[in-house]
């Protein structure tokens, strides 16, 4: 998997690196007597562009099946890109779920600890209270006028 | 089989081969992509010729494979360029791939010669 900043950086790395073959066969083409235009155009036509070496490198990207793509290499970091962000929504909303409810209910000062909501505790409280002072295991038991 | 006149193309040089030819010359120490192909060129009079089109994606894979290593420097003509040389990792693999070769050829010749004398 290649990183699509990455990759244009390797692109345009094997770019450079190709001008300046091309480069290097013009200039000895030259060197042997070629005069400079023909010396480029020869050099080019025989060592091939740029061009025609990205395609050659981006042709084995992706999944084929006899030759025709079943997915290209960019819709296949498209499609990652969409089913990691899902994954991190949900992390996230998982994530921010926990964190709030053991703040829930402790705020609410739940006496068996078992409570999954405010309203949990409040009922709960108000049970333990109701049952007598020897049950009731919380300061908040005073609001109750029947501890 | 190619004549002398002709250089071979890079449909006909097998990815393989153009592998270990690669490894091969780099063994004779660091040099970037048109010293590569220069010196396969020399190596075989002329015979096989790797253009950009092959060369260059067969050393962006041996780099990936960590085979070779790269590194930009600047040549004599002030110009940017891409050093390659040869990890102990391709010392290793081109020992290996040449043990591999020189078994095949020396099978292929055999069979070369054994193949007439067999026949009725």
């Amino acid at each position: 998997m290649i990183w699509p900043r990455r990759r244009r950086r390797r692109e345009a790395e094997l770019d450079e690196e190709i001008q300046g073959h091309l480069a290097m066969a013009s200039h000895d083409r030259e060197a042997r007597g070629q005069p400079p235009g023909e010396a480029a155009y020869a050099a080019r036509r025989e060592e091939a562009s740029a061009q025609f070496v990205r395609r050659a490198r981006g042709s084995r990207k992706g999944l084929y099946r006899s030759g025709r793509p079943i997915i290209t290499e960019e819709e296949s970091v498209k499609k990652l890109r969409i089913i990691i962000l899902a994954q991190a929504t949900w992390v996230l909303c998982g994530a921010a779920f926990l964190a709030a409810t053991p703040a829930r209910v402790a705020a609410c000062d739940c006496p068996n600890g078992h409570c999954v909501s405010a309203y949990d505790c409040t009922y709960m409280l108000w049970s333990y209270c109701r049952m007598g002072p020897n049950w009731c295991t919380s300061t908040s038991c005073d609001s109750y006028p029947e501890c | 089989m190619a004549s002398k006149d002709r250089p071979l193309s890079r449909i006909e040089l097998l990815q393989g081969t153009l592998d270990l030819i690669i490894l091969q010359t780099l063994r004779w120490g660091p040099r970037h992509g048109y010293g590569i192909s220069q010196l396969i060129r020399a190596g075989s009079k002329d015979v096989l010729q790797v253009d950009t089109g092959s060369l260059y994606p067969a050393l962006h894979r041996l780099e990936r494979q960590k085979f070779i290593a790269a590194e930009w420097q600047t040549s004599e003509n002030k110009q940017r360029v891409r050093v390659y040389s040869l990890t102990d990792r391709g010392r290793k693999q081109l020992a290996a791939e040449r043990s591999k070769w020189e078994k095949i050829s020396f099978v292929i010749a055999g069979l070369m010669k054994a193949l007439p004398e067999s026949e009725p």
